[in-house]
């Protein structure tokens, strides 16, 4: 369905893209992780046309991307970042006027609009205003608004970032079910959780590169199944690292001052790496211990937690 | 595509009545305090201090000095017989609204049915009294052309006559002056709308005028619908994604801009019908005053577009343009003598404004563009709004190519 190759975007001094390549098949969640910053927005944008490349190819049902042709605009969905929709018109209106740029009229719209309705479960508040709503409905209608025209490649940038868990939870499922509608979808999103459970393959940025790619269970097997320590104290990270080597098996991820990220491999090895980290005097208060997921690869990729 | 996007506007519209309720206001506001400027009996009381040199010194031309001093006239002028240079002088400080000249050899031009001129210099810094003054002037010039009319005849023989008596002259004058005065109550002044009309129409001349002198107002009021909707709003959209969104949608940047263009002017036509059908008979303000006001508007306007196209073009933050540039806007406004005319203004604070340095060019601009008698649409009003119009155009042209930077990623 998409296929980029290269793509890169400088502004300024800032190089916001580089050189990121990927392809997206019809009916593919395929997911952009990544904290603030590191160029989700800006490779979206390029995608739909939006902002130019420095460099690099987009092809859309292998044909390179041409912004101006109606044609291909009408392939694409975007579902900006931003709650895009009139505050002071309902819902019904909002969508009622995208669907108009798209051409939809009479009975095609309004058939078009009661389905995105249905599909986002806004049907009873359909005519209230948006400014009325709460930001997880508001985010529901912008989801709306960007499918309203039946694309078959959607992009989506961030569409649950605020938005309360019970919220995302449904926004979750209204992605899927566009995807099993055979759309192919471009998500970003930097709430690692959503990307695991959703996303078909998960591309991790950092300052504008891909650093990994595949799907999670790929992406785990990086850092393997098992437990991710993460010690934040007073000690220097490599020096203790070293020391502990004699004592448990495991792979240090990241070490630095006042800081240690090792995965281990089961529950014995934890153990065993918890009590010698006591005995090196290190408060058992200070470690953070979970389950390796995408966070354990972001932070061996990055040396950075996905959250700071 | 244009449908579309303007059917959201007016939809948009109608759902806040009060920025709507706001637009009608406004005018009707600053039409209110222009009314209190007018008008001798609430306000400041209008006396136009006028100097008279009469180089012709013929019966005639006292007569015309003396309906200038009359008693119908006294409390609108403050006349002064003075010679030339010292009147030259006088409103040169500003002492002065203007100084009406009769040409020597104008009575024989005149009787002659030869063109005869009379002459107006006006003090650029007084518009009021400037307006007032070309509007008087045209009336007497309009009348001395209705003696001709009426008396053709009459005038003829005198012409031939050898020896010119003066005598009849004045005689011939006065009376058909009484007959005009009876018929048409001319001297009423300001002239009112309806006579006006009227008189457009014995004269044969296109009733386009009063559509025409429509034109300055609607230029005025696009300008600040344009202000605060295509920046403020364009600005927004910009800022929040809508525009990204409209973007990604098979409508283009210039069905964009072109659909705000005509909003506005329609809106602005809206606005000005209800403006002009509420505020004649509500002030009981007649086209002369309301299109002094306009064109005072319009000039301010002027600047106020380009300085906001200025503003557009520097890398500087939507919202704090608008900020900066309503504040800018204001006080050039106040310096400039555009907003409140310094006639009207404290002494400490005229002076102020007459020092200023906006004072002097927009006075100049003001001046090439008024010399011109009211209330008529004069071809400088229309090459006037025409380039407001174009101004207009090309702030537009600039959000345009601010767009297509940001789209480039080079703000
Ligand atoms: N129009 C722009 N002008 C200058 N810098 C920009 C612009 N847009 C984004 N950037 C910069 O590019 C980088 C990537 O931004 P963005 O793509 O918005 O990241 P994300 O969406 O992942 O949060 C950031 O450093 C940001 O400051
Ligand atoms: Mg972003």
């Amino acid at each position: 369905m998409i296929e980029v190759k290269g793509l890169s975007k400088r502004f300024g001094d800032i190089r916001a893209v580089r050189d990121v390549s990927f392809s997206v098949e019809k009916g593919e969640i395929f997911g952009f992780l990544g904290p603030n910053g590191v160029g989700k927005t800006t490779s979206i944008q390029m995608m739909c046309g939006l902002l130019t490349p420095d460099s690099g190819t987009i092809m859309i049902d292998g044909k390179e991307l041409n912004p101006d042709s109606t044609e291909v605009r009408r392939k694409i969905g975007f579902v900006p970042q931003e709650t895009a929709l009139y505050p002071d018109l309902s819902a019904t209106e909002n969508l009622r006027f995208w669907g108009g740029l798209y051409g939809l009229k009479g009975d095609a719209l309004n058939s078009r609009v009661e389905d995105v309705l249905r599909l986002v479960e806004l049907t009873n508040r359909a005519d209230d205003k948006i400014a009325t709503y709460s930001g997880g409905m508001q985010k529901r209608v912008n989801l709306a608004a960007g499918v309203l025209h039946n694309p078959s490649l959607v992009f989506m940038d961030e569409p649950t970032a605020g938005v309360d868990p019970q919220g995302r939870f449904a926004i979750l499922n209204i992605v899927r079910e566009l995807a099993a509608s055979g759309k192919a979808i471009i998500y970003t999103t930097h709430y690692m959780d959503e990307a695991q459970k959703l996303c078909d393959r998960i591309a991790i940025m950092d300052l504008g590169e891909i650093l990994g790619m595949g799907s999670f269970e790929e992406l785990r097997d990086q850092v393997g199944k098992g437990f991710q320590i993460f010690a934040k104290g007073d000690f220097d990270g490599p020096k203790l690292a070293h020391q502990l080597r004699k004592e448990y098996e495991g792979e240090v991820l990241h070490s630095g001052r006042g800081l240690l990220a090792v995965v281990v491999a089961d529950a014995t090895e934890l153990g065993r790496f918890v009590a010698a980290m006591k005995a090196q005097g290190v408060n058992a208060d200070d470690l953070k211990i979970k389950e390796t997921d995408l966070e354990t690869v972001f932070l061996k990729l990055t040396g950075r937690e996905l959250r700071d | 595509m244009l449908k579309v996007l303007l059917k959201k506007d007016f939809r948009k519209l109608a759902k806040d009545p009060l920025s709507l309720l706001f637009l009608l206001a406004l005018p009707l506001v600053i039409t209110l305090i222009a009314r209190s400027v007018f008008s001798p009996s609430e306000g400041v009381k209008f006396v136009v201090p006028l100097a008279v040199v009469d180089q012709d010194q013929t019966p005639l031309s006292g007569f015309i000095t003396g309906t200038l001093t009359n008693e119908k006239m006294a409390s609108l002028f403050d006349v002064h017989s003075i010679p030339l240079k010292m009147a030259k002088q006088q409103l040169h400080d500003n002492e002065l609204a203007g100084i009406f000249v009769i040409p020597k050899g104008f009575t024989d031009q005149f009787v002659n049915q030869k063109p005869a001129s009379l002459e107006l210099t006006t003090n650029p810094s007084r518009q009021i009294s400037t307006g007032i003054l070309q509007s008087t002037f045209e009336i007497l010039t309009d009348m001395l052309d209705g003696i001709r009319e009426l008396f053709p005849e009459q005038i003829k023989v005198l012409s031939e006559a050898n020896n010119l008596d003066m005598e009849a002259v004045f005689q011939l004058g006065r009376s058909a002056m009484d007959k005009i005065l009876k018929e048409k109550d001319l001297l009423k002044f300001p002239v009112t709308f309806e006579e006006e009309k009227s008189k457009k129409k014995e004269t044969g001349s296109s009733t386009n005028g009063i559509i025409l002198a429509f034109l300055p107002g609607i230029a005025f009021m696009s300008i600040l619908f344009v202000l605060s909707s295509v920046f403020k709003r364009q600005g927004e959209e910009l800022e929040n994604g809508m525009i990204n969104r409209i973007l990604v949608s098979p409508a283009t940047l210039n069905q964009l801009l072109s659909a705000t263009l005509i909003y506005s002017l329609l809106m602005v036509f809206l606005i000005q019908v209800v403006l002009w059908l509420v505020s004649i008979p509500l002030f009981h303000l007649q086209l002369f005053h309301i299109l002094l006001l306009f064109k005072g508007m319009v000039y301010m306007s002027l600047l106020a577009t380009l300085l906001n196209a200025a503003l557009f073009s520097l890398p500087i933050k939507l919202s704090s343009i608008e900020a900066f540039s309503s504040i800018v806007i204001i006080l050039v406004c106040l310096l400039s003598g555009l907003l409140v005319s310094p006639l009207i203004m404290p002494g400490g604070l005229r002076s102020m404004v007459s020092k200023s340095p906006f004072y002097t060019p927009v006075e100049v601009l003001t001046r090439s563009f008024t010399n011109k008698s009211y209330p008529l649409l004069t071809s400088n009003d229309a090459i006037f709004t025409g380039s407001v119009l174009l101004l207009l155009f090309l702030s537009l042209l600039m959000f345009r190519s601010k767009i297509n930077r940001h789209r480039a990623g080079k703000v």
